[in-house]
């Protein structure tokens, strides 16, 4: 009797099979090691937070690509036969 | 029934191949007899799903009847909003989007024990259209398997939704969100591209007077002081109005002013399709519809599904 | 050391509530010793329940604590009966004492804040499990997510029970605005009970339920400000948050959530020097939030630095790259593809209709805007053609499906014929600036060589035009 209680105590490999990640789901947080937010609480100097996520414009970001370069030809030539059409009119 | 009513007796309650039997008779018999059996119809059809819903029976004569019933309900908006008589679009609404929600517990009760319905994808597909803006019924789209999400009338329904989206709709207790499409023109086309089958659209008629509002409002945004009125012939073409005729009384509607050339949007003063404290406007077909189904047989358009007596692996058929 | 029910029921006297944990990993042992001693003594549960009564367990005057006794009577019954082997034969043991366990945290009368952190703990305990038994419902013939429905009803019922105090006599000690550590016990756990309860929601793909949590949460807080709370469960929170208005397509409030989870974040990792390198968490968790902040910001016109982004997540950078080129270009077939191509990862983050419906509206800005620059400007003129722009519109989208073609969201939605709709829906939104002439087919901008004047900066309109949700604004304090 004594035996088998002790041998309760051990963690079997089905157990630890439980404290997997069990359903998929990759979106949940994981968790830190707990000293990790303690020592955050402490530190009395925080930094000051800053984003550099993010661009300024994305406007400025200019993109050079061949669908780019067909649609710049494109309005070049309705450009022309615009003028020229101008040109006719005059 | 009301709430205080008492449960019927186990005796009042048709079992299951008796209710398909009840439509099939409604179908080969009242149909042709529409618009003026309209009323009779959806009494009929309400009683029988209550008959499923008293015995709480979910199997193949269920999902086949509400199928049906689905069916009935889109075929009846339709031809009543031609017909002109009167009739409650309200409730036929409310009773089709009761059959959906059945439906589509039973489709994911069905899935979820292994099984697949034939006729799912076309009835997702009119979720999506029931509530035209409600992310929920997106979010589970995007979860079905592919068989459904990929299926093509499922794809045009989501076409159709977006096309809808519009960051300017207005409607109590309805958040506006940014970025969405108001692609009117592309509404009517694909309405009649012929790639939509006649349910469908007649789903999606219901919708024809709030997406013409809203085309007209926001272009009415756009235009200034130097802009001419808007000729019949612009409006009806781009709104898809059956008739110059349609056109007057739409703006007489919403109290757009018709001049000699044309409307002058500018004159359209309402925020919202919705007017607060008057009747709604009379709701709207377009003649390609009509067409669609003039080219059918009603039995042929309602028993169009496939049968459901295999959907689930464990069910032997009776 | 040997363990006793005597140690136990003293464990108990001193409020050291620690030895009521179920985990047989870190208290098996004790757990194994009551096991022999309860099988020997008080096999039948009668004999169980008077055993716990005449203990007279009484807590700062109170006495009489009937659920406090339940609760203690199934957590030995769960030691007597547990068969460590087989969960199947344990889980009920287990969430019942779970219940009753959060059943004494109900009514605040009785002096409940030392059982708070074991209860903190259980839940802990128990949503795994419950995990593992739902993933096996079919062998179990269960309905799907059973337990974690039940964990979560649970859950909720403390949450429910949680209110702000408001007078010194409700609770002893009490301060006007509390800081945390001034906080009653519960108090002390709403956010995590929040957190827990909204990622169950999300797990068991109900996250409408969320909603209920959101608006009940900030009327049940009695903390000075939100930014007393632990700051690991605020920037879970944020991230929750943003995902849910994300679901909802409000993009904008997602953002401003996603970004402040993701701002908070870096900062603990640049306050504490933290690796992404030494301590996988942070990077997994990084990449968590900027898979949905990424594509919130794009739609709202902001563009990521993407070497930041490829620092923590170099797939995803490169990802999002392609479509933020694509939308910059005005290149509605390149975004088409590109949807194509992520299809299923973007479904199963339910992120493809919400990309599908917001990012072309960007991109169609960004054509009109390269035929503004290329063609009116060039001319020094003020219209802009339909005729201009439809043919723009048709190298942009490629060519429609074919009379043949099945139809899809990606052939179906964007089509030249649509120019008019197009071009009003951008002015609708602010985004461009012009007037229409649909008589004469032409748009009509101000004469300028400063594009900027005609297309002002998206984030901007978009938040002038979709204010953030004023609840939130007590998250920033």
């Amino acid at each position: 009797m004594k035996n088998t209680e002790s041998e309760n105590t051990t963690p079997t490999t089905s157990n630890d099979a439980s404290k997997k990640k069990t359903l998929e789901d990759d979106d949940e947080f994981e968790d830190f090691p707990a000293d990790v937010w303690q020592n955050y609480e402490k530190v009395q100097n925080k930094t000051n937070i800053q984003n550099d996520l993010w661009e300024d414009d994305w406007d400025d970001v200019e993109v050079d690509d061949d669908f780019t370069k067909e649609l710049r030809a494109e309005l070049e030539k309705q450009k022309q036969s615009q003028n020229q059409n101008q040109n006719q009119n005059q | 029934p009301a709430a205080a009513a008492a449960p019927p007796l186990p005796s009042d309650v048709r079992p299951p191949h008796i209710l398909v039997k009840t439509l099939d008779y409604l179908i080969d018999n009242l149909l042709p007899t529409l618009p003026a059996s309209e009323g009779f119809i959806w009494d009929r059809m309400r009683s029988i799903r209550q008959d499923f819903t008293y015995q709480n029976y979910l199997g193949p004569e269920a999902i086949d009847c509400n199928e049906r019933i689905v069916r009935i309900h889109l075929l009846i908006i339709h031809i009543m909003v031609k017909s002109g008589n009167e009739f409650s679009l309200q409730q036929e609404l409310e009773q089709l989007h009761k059959s959906l929600i059945t439906l589509s517990e039973i489709y994911d009760d069905v899935r979820n024990a292994g099984g697949a319905c034939p006729n799912e994808a076309e009835f997702r597909a009119y979720g999506l259209l029931s509530k035209i803006r409600d992310p929920e019924y997106e979010k589970n789209i995007q979860e079905l398997p592919d068989e459904i999400f990929k299926n093509e009338l499922v794809q045009i329904a989501l076409c159709f939704r977006k096309f809808i989206s519009n960051s300017g709709f207005s409607e109590r207790g309805f958040i506006r969100t940014e970025s969405c499409l108001n692609f009117y023109t592309s509404y009517f086309q694909l309405m009649k591209s012929g790639n939509v089958p006649f349910l469908m659209n007649s789903f999606l008629e219901i919708y024809l007077n709030e997406v013409r509002f809203y085309a007209m409002k926001s272009l009415s945004h756009t235009l200034n002081k130097k802009s001419k009125p808007l000729s019949l012939d612009y409006i009806k073409e781009n709104l898809s109005f059956n008739s110059n005729e349609e056109i007057i009384s739409f703006c007489d509607y919403y109290s757009i002013d018709v001049v000699n050339d044309g409307i002058d949007l500018k004159t359209l003063s309402h925020h919202s399709h919705r007017i607060p404290e008057s009747k709604p406007l009379k709701q709207s077909y377009l003649n390609f519809v009509d067409n669609q189904l003039q080219q059918q047989k009603y039995q042929h358009i309602i028993n169009s599904g496939l049968p459901n007596i295999d959907s689930l692996p464990n069910v032997v058929s009776p | 050391m040997q363990y006793s029910l005597a140690i136990f029921f003293q464990e108990l006297s001193d409020g050291s509530f620690e030895c009521l944990s179920l985990d047989l990993e870190s208290n098996g042992e004790r757990i194994s010793m009551l096991q022999e001693e309860l099988c020997r003594r008080f096999k039948k549960d009668k004999a169980l329940e008077k055993l716990v009564e005449t203990q007279a367990f009484a807590f700062h005057g109170k006495s009489e604590w009937t659920r406090f006794n339940i609760m203690v009577v199934s957590f030995l019954k769960y030691c007597r009966d547990v068969n460590p082997w087989s969960l199947l034969e344990s889980y009920d043991l287990i969430f019942n004492f779970y219940t009753d366990l959060v059943n004494c945290l109900l009514n605040d009368s009785y002096p409940i804040d030392k059982l708070v952190p074991i209860t903190k703990e259980m839940t802990d305990y128990v949503v795994p499990v419950a995990c593992k038994l739902d993933n096996n419902y079919e062998l179990l013939n269960t309905r799907r997510f059973q337990f974690l429905s039940y964990v979560s009803s649970v859950v909720s019922k403390l949450f429910n029970s949680t209110k702000p105090l408001r007078n010194l006599d409700d609770h002893e000690g009490f301060v006007e605005k509390p800081h945390f550590q001034q906080l009653p016990g519960k108090q002390k756990i709403l956010l995590y009970l929040v957190n827990k309860l909204n990622n169950i929601y999300f797990r068991i793909h109900s996250p409408q339920l969320c909603s209920n949590i959101f608006k009940n949460f900030k009327p049940k807080c009695m903390i000075y400000r939100f930014g007393e709370y632990p700051v690991q469960e605020r920037i879970e929170f944020h991230y929750l948050l943003g995902r849910y208005y994300l679901l909802n397509n409000n993009v904008l409030n997602a953002y401003r959530q996603l970004d402040r989870s993701f701002e908070l974040l870096s900062h603990v990792a640049s306050t504490l020097n933290l690796s992404l390198e030494s301590m996988q968490p942070l990077r997994s968790n990084l990449q968590r939030i900027l898979k949905y902040l990424v594509p919130a910001g794009l739609i709202i016109g902001k563009l990521p630095r993407f070497w930041v982004v490829g620092e923590v997540d170099q797939q995803l950078a490169h990802q999002y790259a392609a479509v933020a080129r694509a939308v910059r270009a005005g290149n509605l077939k390149g975004v088409n593809e590109w949807l194509q191509e992520h299809e299923s990862a973007l479904r199963r983050s339910h992120l493809l209709l919400t990309l599908l419906e917001k990012l072309p509206v960007l991109a169609y800005r960004y054509l009109v805007r390269a035929v503004v620059q290329g063609y009116t400007m060039e001319l020094s003129s003020s219209r802009v053609p339909y005729a201009v722009v439809r043919r723009a519109v048709e190298l942009s989208t490629g060519p429609g499906p074919g009379a043949e073609a099945r139809l899809t969201i990606y052939n179906a939605v964007h089509s030249a014929a649509n120019v008019e709709a197009m071009l009003v829906d951008l002015i609708n939104l602010n985004l461009f600036r012009g007037n229409c002439f649909p008589m004469l087919e032409t748009c009509v901008v101000r004469k300028t060589t400063d594009v900027s004047q005609v297309f002002p900066s998206v984030p901007e309109k978009v938040v002038a035009m979709f204010p953030l949700n004023g609840d939130d604004a007590w998250l920033d304090e």
